[in-house]
């Protein structure tokens, strides 16, 4: 099992009774979470559960009905611009201009994202992701292993200091995850950034987070650390066992 | 700012990378160069005729020949077809632009990414503007550099510094009118979900501005609808077209831009007026025209805030 040297108690991810209403749903129920400095944090749950609502709203994608956000210590209404610089987000099934090069794409993106140097820094991010001569390849040509590599070179050009992951390995065959399992891993000791990961794959959380939340039905039914959680359970053989009990105590 | 360029510069690149811009581009500017070999062809078998007249009435031992009337018509007289492109194949144009600029977006899925980048939406809309701004510029431009070059070899008027000027102003005046619909199509294609129906709306006011408005805002004067001529008709100053008269005169922007653009190119009177009588006597349409492109601008902001990148549509 991991364990994150680099992770603090400074809060960098903190939500106080967020909510999302639609119409006469509740898809967000007064979230509270805090999420330290470093953490890889593993968001759990079922389909329409409600993370990537919760992962839009600290993205500053959409607005909340009630409650408030704040990454990096910005409240994510009041100072969408200021959190937009210090987070990276890859959508799930992210998408690009088709159209255009890997490269023209990144060069875009860095440069709204106001990198100084866009050049020099996609190819230190390309060689950080050790993808070599792809830069020139039109992304419509791309394998879904390789877009969501690219997906994770636009998320980091800019050195965010969070990373909003959704369902990363949604699509990915074993050895796409496995390698993006070696990247999430790597960023967070190399870079230090502190990862929110979205994720259905239970065996992915243990085998890459140092914290895991589980949402249900829009409510936050559990959050510790991963260790603490095997300790916990420990009558349960596995995280998949223990998802499911808390699960069916909710 | 530096944001807005970026945009711009990547709105630009994008638009010259589709091919239907390019296509109705092409049509346009070829249009602009077929108007100005028919304005050619046409001013030059009319001199021809002339001259060969003179050599007749010459050997027939008339002393006293008429002067050439084609000295007597404006140079700019040569660019009153490109009106009518404007009207119908620029406005077009313009449309397709617009709806294009952020349905790329829509239609590639990348706005969940750009819209975590950080960008103002007034910086993004903003860029947006000016890059379809820059491409229509672009293709007045040239239209411009075709017209003019080429009334230089007609056998009019000779083409002074401020026929340039009037040219340059109308030139001026149709991108100003092209702009509005580039960013109808801009903004129909942020509000409205379905792809078809936000190019089919802005295609309905480009129809109701070109062919309706000018109908009913001139008590249905035939001339009006597209010709920048002399009316030849008394308008019908009647009952519901009385009332339709007042109410849609001031919006009827195709009108407007028809009859600044047949006084400022000499084709109503024969004669050019000058700028500044026809700005000052139409500043009221001047300033309808340059509020309804802010309006789109601001309602554009506007729509753009509350749009959903997740969904692809607008929260009602």
């Amino acid at each position: 099992m991991k364990t994150n040297i680099q992770s603090s108690v400074v809060p960098i991810i903190v939500t106080q009774e967020l909510t999302k209403k639609y119409d006469n749903s509740i898809a967000l129920d007064s979230l509270c979470l805090s999420i330290n400095k470093g953490e890889i944090f593993g968001f759990l749950g079922h389909n329409g559960a409600g993370k990537t609502t919760t992962v839009s709203m600290l993205t500053t994608l959409i607005a909340p009905t009630s409650g408030s956000a704040s990454v990096c210590g910005f409240d994510t209404q009041k100072e969408s611009i200021e959190v937009q610089k210090c987070i990276g987000y890859l959508p799930e099934n992210v998408k690009f201009y088709d159209s255009l090069t890997a490269y023209e794409n990144l060069e875009y993106l860095a440069k709204l994202s106001g990198v100084k140097n866009p050049k020099e820094k996609i190819n230190e991010v390309l060689m950080f992701l050790e993808f070599d001569d792809v830069e020139k390849k039109k992304l419509g040509e791309f394998s879904k292993g390789m877009r969501q590599r690219i997906g994770i070179a636009q998320a980091i050009l800019h050195d965010p200091e969070v990373l909003f992951l959704d369902e990363p390995t949604s699509g990915l065959d074993p050895m796409g995850i496995k390698n993006l399992r070696k990247i999430i891993i790597k960023l967070n000791r190399e870079k230090g950034m502190t990862i929110f990961m979205n994720t259905h794959l239970l065996s992915e959380v243990a085998k890459t987070c140092t914290t895991i939340g589980v949402l249900n039905q829009g409510k936050l039914i559990y959050r510790d650390s991963l260790v603490h959680t095997m300790e916990r359970f420990h009558d349960e053989s596995s995280l998949e066992e223990i998802y499911f009990t808390l699960g069916d105590k909710h | 700012m530096e944001t807005t360029l970026i945009i711009a510069s990547a709105e630009i690149r994008a638009l010259f990378r589709e091919k239907t811009i390019y296509a109705i581009t092409g049509v346009f500017l070829l249009m602009t160069a077929a108007a100005s070999f028919i304005s050619w062809s046409t001013f030059t078998t009319a001199d021809a005729v002339y001259r060969a007249s003179v050599v007749y009435l010459h050997a027939r031992g008339v002393v006293a020949i008429p002067e050439n009337p084609l000295h007597s018509i404006p140079a700019l007289v040569s660019f009153d077809n490109l009106i009518i492109y404007v009207l119908l194949i620029g406005a077009l144009l313009a449309v397709i632009i617009g709806h294009r600029s952020f349905m790329r977006e829509r239609r590639s899925g990348i706005l969940q990414v750009l819209f975590t980048r950080p960008v103002s939406m007034r910086s993004f809309i903003f860029g947006k503007v000016l890059g379809l701004g820059s491409v229509l510029l672009g293709v007045m431009s040239i239209t411009a550099i075709i017209s003019i070059a080429s009334s230089f070899l007609l056998p009019l008027q000779q083409i002074s510094i401020e026929d340039i000027g009037h040219a340059l102003v109308f030139f001026f005046l149709s991108f100003l009118y092209m702009l509005f619909f580039a960013l109808c199509g801009l903004l129909f294609s942020i509000v409205v979900k379905s792809e078809s129906l936000a190019l089919f709306i802005p295609i309905c006011i480009w129809v109701g501005i070109t062919f309706v408005l000018p109908e009913l805002a001139t008590g249905l004067t035939p001339t009006a609808l597209l010709n920048p001529v002399t009316l030849l008709q008394l308008p019908v100053a009647e009952g519901f077209f009385n009332t339709a008269q007042h109410l849609l005169s001031p919006v009827s922007l195709g009108w407007h831009y028809t009859t600044m653009s047949g006084e400022l190119l000499g084709s109503s009177f024969r004669t050019s007026f000058p700028i500044l009588r026809v700005l000052t006597e139409h500043w009221i349409e001047i300033v309808t025209l340059c509020a309804s492109i802010f309006t789109l601008v601001i309602f554009s902001a506007i729509a753009l805030q509350r749009f959903d990148p997740r969904e692809g549509s607008i929260h009602e």
